[in-house]
């Protein structure tokens, strides 16, 4: 399916789809799309699952990356269709909005195997509690890194033990 | 019974830390598990909090030394969408020679280390031999050799200067000549195909479901090519296909022998896009904002959110950069470099295999943790450490078995 | 540099990769291979600690690898010299204020002797020119 169908299918499900673009290449401009849409928890699962149906073929997952906004998290699902052709991708991201006092997601590796190691790092580096998800180990940061605290927040519980080596040198 | 037998973090095998935990099952592998720590620096954290966003491309660079144009080609991509900064089109060119000179060392960097987790030292010192003289191209260029600070939000920093392009010309017909007898030498050797041809074999079904990346996938049969399917740099010019192993051999099986393929054929491409970029090189400026205090400003003012994802040798590589107005630094920063997603592979493919095939299968991913950032191997219940040394031991004695 | 008759053979190196970008490990790789050819004097790489006399040292410590620093350290026998290629070992090198990182060699192994290599990443002559320091000292203490 093209750009337009999928616009069009994701409205009659009540989402609004905002496009970015830019223009890109010297002797043949083409402009290179990416497609932005919010999310509730709630339904994240049946709309990823009826992109799954309606591509041509399995949807490629990039990656999920969160960002802390004050008192909200947001996530935000990349995946890319229509894979194959010249030129004819379709980048499309799913960002779903969470406060952080109820801070749990659904997992979607019942759905899309790829996302279980973006799972297992959005959960030791924010706090995310997965539900669902089968392997809750760490992926990246040791065994023994101190509980509570996320390298990727930015209110009280980010890391304050830092490896400084330079304090003291200007004074 | 089942055995797990743990490979520690430091061995010489894969020249990188990482423990991956294997169960057997008498001699045969039924499960893998990988422990990637050991490589984290906290590269996004520093970029988040710490600094500035030109500081933050000379720290993209050093993610990976081997793939070290992929990482900023992607910030930068991703910066400029949002801020909205124009580049000129001798720049877009040069982006696409530097990457394609990129994936040229790359791959012959590969091949020769695959070579030598099969025993063959002799084709690693034939390879790396070769590689050096893309690598005179890249310091003549560049003014080094590895991380080379090309890449600026707006252009790039250094030009390809008239003195330089017959020398590039000389490299071009060089790699022509001697693209055939690299071919022979590894794909028509008896022993490289029977320890290659049905091992570690991807079904299509699996790399689609996992999300593999670059040239393990299009081994099994997956058209994926960023430079095909989305518009960036000045590719559209190019029409570039992505390579499938039966362009040469005719058919696809997703087995280790059609990685080394693939990665050949991908050498030859990069070759005459070089060619072909250097023949329509248009003339101008090469960066449209000198100032970089002015370049910063106006980031600083900018507001909003974009991915840039490139081609780098190994895959596809994504970057996701959010701005917020008034922040010196990126509000969010997220690297995912190829081999993350193609890590996953390893169990489908590594599964009722024996343990002397795990040297090659594993690196015939091409595997670059410390762009992931990261084996155990259980035998039934007692913990015996198998370390590098002994699995390249193992490799290379089933090479001399099978040669008998 | 005389080579004398203590000294009976060549440097045997075993490289340790603590988390670094693998820009060092091929350029000492590299130094090995037919264009630059540290192999001619007998250097070579071998895989296992306890027959080496010189121990590569490439990227900054990470907290997951620092007492497996110390056990390697622990585990290679006199007389041996650290080379540590590269800034991240000296430093930190770019990545010296992170939340995941133990420090430079010297807070891990403070009496250590080491030959640092400057460089991000350094040239293989460089390298070369490190190795043959080492063997300098080794020379000396081995009189």
């Amino acid at each position: 399916m093209n750009t337009d169908e999928l616009v069009e299918m994701l409205k009659e499900k009540g989402l609004e789809v905002k496009i970015q673009s830019k223009m890109a290449g010297v002797k043949k401009k083409v402009e290179r799309k990416s497609l932005w849409v919010d999310v509730e928890r709630d339904r994240l699962k049946e709309i990823v699952g009826l992109l799954v149906e309606n591509a041509e073929e399995f949807p490629h997952f990039c990656v999920a990356s969160t960002s802390d906004i004050g008192d909200k998290v947001e996530i935000n699902y990349h995946f890319t269709i229509n894979f194959g052709y010249q030129l004819e991708e379709i980048q499309i991201t799913f960002r779903v909005t969470i406060p952080k006092n109820d801070l749990w997601v659904p997992t979607l590796t019942d759905i899309v195997p790829a996302t279980i190691f973006s799972e297992r790092e959005l959960r030791e580096m924010t706090g995310i509690e997965i539900e669902g998800l089968p392997d809750k180990r760490h992926l990246f940061l040791t065994k023994d890194f101190p509980d509570g605290v996320y390298p990727w927040r930015r209110d009280e519980t980010a890391p304050k033990d830092l490896n400084k080596l330079y304090e003291g040198w200007k004074e | 019974m089942k055995y797990e037998v743990p490979i520690g973090p430091i061995h010489p095998a894969l020249k990188e830390p990482i423990m991956l935990r294997f169960s057997l099952e008498g001699e045969e592998i039924v499960d893998v598990d990988v422990i990637a720590s050991q490589n984290h620096r906290g590269v996004e954290w520093i970029g988040m909090n710490r600094n500035n966003p030109v500081q933050s491309i000379y720290l993209a660079e050093r993610i990976c030394g081997i793939c070290n144009f992929c990482h900023p080609a992607c910030l930068v991509l991703a910066v400029e969408e949002i801020v909205d900064i124009e580049v000129p089109e001798r720049a877009e060119y040069i982006r696409v020679i530097q990457s394609e000179l990129e994936r040229i060392h790359s791959h012959l960097l590969w091949a020769g280390v695959a070579a030598h987790e099969l025993g063959f030292d002799t084709l690693l010192h034939y390879t790396w031999m070769i590689r050096e003289k893309v690598m005179d191209i890249l310091e003549v260029v560049n003014g080094n050799r590895v991380t080379k600070a090309i890449m600026m939000y707006g252009g790039v920093r250094r030009d390809i200067k008239e003195e330089h392009i017959p020398k590039i010309r000389e490299m071009i017909e060089y790699y022509k000549k001697l693209f055939n007898k690299v071919a022979k030498l590894f794909l028509e050797d008896k022993t490289i195909k029977m320890r290659t041809r049905e091992i570690g074999i991807l079904r299509k079904e699996d790399a689609l479901k996992l999300g593999t990346v670059g040239p393990t996938t299009r081994a099994s049969g997956v058209k994926k090519d960023v430079r095909q399917d989305t518009p960036y740099f000045a590719y559209p010019d190019f029409d570039v296909e992505a390579m499938t192993p039966d362009i040469i051999t005719g058919e696809t099986i997703g087995d280790t022998y059609d990685r080394i393929v693939v990665r050949l054929l991908e050498v030859k491409q990069s070759v005459e896009i070089i060619e072909s970029a250097l023949d329509e090189l248009p003339p101008g400026d090469i960066i449209s904002e000198e100032k970089v205090a002015k370049i910063l400003s106006r980031i600083k003012k900018a507001e909003g959110e974009a991915i840039g994802r490139h081609e780098a040798p190994r895959g596809e590589d994504i970057h996701y950069v959010k701005l917020k107005e008034g922040f010196e630094s990126f509000y969010t920063w997220k690297v995912r470099a190829p081999t993350y997603s193609n890590i996953m592979s390893w169990k489908p493919m590594l599964m009722h295999h024996q343990i002397a095939d795990i040297p090659i299968v594993a690196a015939s991913i091409d595997p670059c943790l410390s762009c992931t950032n990261r084996v155990v191997v259980v035998k039934n219940g007692k913990e015996r450490m198998l370390t590098g040394e002994d699995l390249h031991r193992l490799s290379i004695q089933k090479t001399r078995r099978l040669k008998k | 540099m005389k080579i004398t008759n203590s000294f009976k053979r060549a440097l045997w190196v075993f490289h340790v990769n603590s988390g670094s970008c693998n820009g060092c490990d091929i350029e000492i790789i590299a130094a090995l291979t037919p264009r630059y050819d540290a192999e001619r004097f007998g250097i070579k790489l071998i895989g296992s600690p306890r027959h080496a006399d010189v121990i590569a040292f490439t990227g900054p410590i990470t907290s997951d690898m620092a007492d497996k620093v110390k056990r390697v350290y622990e585990q290679t026998p006199d007389p041996k010299v650290i080379l540590v290629v590269g800034s991240c070992g000296i430093s930190g090198g770019v990545f010296h204020e992170s939340y995941h990182l133990d420090g430079p060699i010297n807070k891990i192994l403070p009496d250590a002797i080491c030959v640092y290599v400057p460089g991000c990443p350094p040239r293989p002559e460089a390298i070369i020119q490190g190795v043959v320091k080492a063997w300098e000292f080794l020379e000396g203490v081995s009189k």
